[in-house]
């Protein structure tokens, strides 16, 4: 490492020279927050001029890093040789493998294999029971989902008459199947084909509506 | 075998040192690990507190005393299955400041511990005790609060543990002196950064100036971002990580956050410890989060800033 002073646009950003437009964008982004006037993570470490001389080199490094022909000028310019990553990658950028999982309550817990899912007799509680095996808590599910978790409550308790509608709870039981490693689309139509069955035996099934419940 | 050493510190009080050392320890027992947590808070030891069980009878004091003679006489049993505790000492005035001899004793003895993990709660500050036992850990955690106050408290720790590990390691009179007034911002050779300080040393002794640089990659504190209410309080942990990185020259990673959450003033106010009372809820989530990077040395990427993180 050196001094902020000497540094590369990469080090700057503190990403690698074969750094993809995400990284770049991200790095950009963050480093802008860092640096400005406003930040509290950077005024006690620089005084206000070199802040504002670490802003400007940002922007300038992001205006060459984010234009192809400005940044295979620097890269055989200032790093002697052409490292930009091989053009074109849509779709890869998003899916890196050895990205981590931060909010797994316990390690080794989400990638592993499904076993096969009956979905024609595939009902709410099969759900719960599902997430359970997965040691997925339903809070965890709510937070990742931002959809309240009175919603999963009711679906893992068959009480389907008193879901959202159709509208909403494709897509609310989508991200909740997603998020158990099944296919979104058949555990939604099935889900939904049952809401609009027969609600009222549901209903009778299920109990109390307002009783408390598991979710780890 | 030989134990992993973790230490939580981060200068101010009240940044959640002794919440996060208690509930880190849960969580690792939950995971199956064997445990034990160090309250080194010597003078204002009350990790027992946040583990909901009384003042234990026998604590470091009484090692650094005498009165007992093995470490492993001051364990307790806190309930939690494979977790155990030593208390530290509440008695200010016999052991907040235990003589260098007896501090290295007792640093060998909780080497020697059989188990898995050791988790060592400093108390606030920036004493050289403090910093010794930062210094001795494999991962050092710093607990910051997304507060003015709290960032800077973390700084001068993170400088603080620099300077003692330099000092530590220069023999010379005339380099140690140098090192001793660059603590001091305003000294008269213009030393701000660790950067400087290791090119002023290296002008003097190329050597021992090649030594400061090893001395300062080795130190990678870990960071922890306390009670969060938004997604900028997120970002700050990584704004923080850049900053270290840029002025420090050093690697600090961002291992996770813990969101403000009343779940844990209410376990608090019970005298029970978040993990055990609430465990689903958003701030056990955080600390198992925290827990898992640590064991696997993994940390926070600016990918879960977009894709996962809540209020996005």
């Amino acid at each position: 490492m050196k001094p902020h002073r000497e540094q590369n646009f990469y080090e700057i950003f503190e990403i690698p020279p074969d750094a993809t437009k995400r990284q770049i964008e991200q790095a950009y982004e963050l480093a802008k927050k860092t640096f400005g006037q406003s930040s509290l993570a950077a005024y006690s470490l620089f005084d206000s001029d070199e802040r504002k001389e670490m802003i400007r080199k940002i922007h300038l490094a992001y205006e060459t890093l984010s234009n192809e022909e400005k940044r295979r000028e620097y890269d055989l310019e200032v790093m002697g040789r052409t490292i930009m990553p091989p053009q074109p990658r849509p779709e890869a950028e998003r899916v890196k493998p050895e990205r981590i999982q931060p909010v797994s309550p316990l390690p080794d817990r989400t990638p592993e294999k499904i076993e096969p899912v009956e979905i024609a007799t595939l009902t709410g509680d099969r759900l719960r029971q599902i997430r359970e095996r997965r040691g997925i808590p339903l809070q965890e599910i709510a937070t990742k989902t931002r959809i309240n978790i009175t919603y999963f409550e009711f679906l893992e308790r068959n009480q389907y008459h008193s879901l959202p509608p159709p509208v909403y709870l494709r897509s609310y039981v989508s991200q909740y199947a997603r998020l158990l490693g099944l296919d979104p689309k058949s555990v939604s139509d099935r889900i939904l084909s049952l809401a609009e069955r027969n609600p009222s035996d549901a209903e009778k099934r299920s109990g109390d509506v307002s009783a408390k419940t598991e979710t780890g | 075998m030989s134990s992993e050493i973790w230490a939580v510190g981060g200068g101010k009080g009240g940044t959640g040192k002794s919440f996060l050392a208690a509930n880190l320890g849960i969580s690792l027992s939950n995971q199956g690990k064997r445990v034990l947590l160090i309250d080194a808070d010597l003078g204002c030891a009350n990790l027992h507190t946040c583990l909901g069980i009384d003042y234990p009878e026998a604590t470091l004091s009484d090692l650094l005393t005498g009165r007992i003679k093995r470490i492993d006489q001051a364990i307790v049993p806190t309930g939690i299955p494979r977790l155990g505790l030593i208390s530290g000492a509440q008695d200010i005035l016999e052991m907040a400041n235990p003589k260098h001899a007896q501090k290295m004793r007792l640093l060998r003895q909780i080497q020697e511990l059989e188990v898995e993990y050791i988790i060592l709660d400093l108390g606030a500050g920036t004493s050289f005790n403090i910093l010794d036992f930062f210094l001795i850990a494999d991962q050092g955690i710093l607990a910051v609060l997304p507060e003015p106050t709290s960032i800077e408290n973390v700084y001068r720790f993170i400088k603080s543990v620099f300077y003692r590990r330099f000092r530590k390691v220069a023999r010379e009179e005339a380099v140690r002196e140098i090192i001793a007034r660059a603590m001091d911002q305003k000294n008269e050779f213009g030393i701000k950064t660790p950067y400087d300080l290791i090119e002023q040393v290296g002008q003097m002794d190329e050597s021992v100036g090649e030594q400061l640089k090893k001395e300062m990659y080795a130190i990678r504190p870990k960071l922890v971002v306390n009670q969060v209410r938004s997604k900028d309080d997120i970002t700050l942990g990584f704004s923080m990580r850049s900053s270290c990185t840029k002025y420090f020259g050093i690697t600090v990673e961002y291992v996770g956050y813990v969101e403000y959450d009343d779940h844990v003033w209410q376990a608090s106010k019970r005298r029970r410890p978040m993990l055990t009372e609430y465990p689903v809820c958003n701030s056990a989530r955080g600390i198992n989060s925290i827990a898992t990077h640590l064991l696997k040395h993994e940390q926070l990427t600016l990918d879960y800033l977009v894709d996962t993180a809540p209020w996005r």
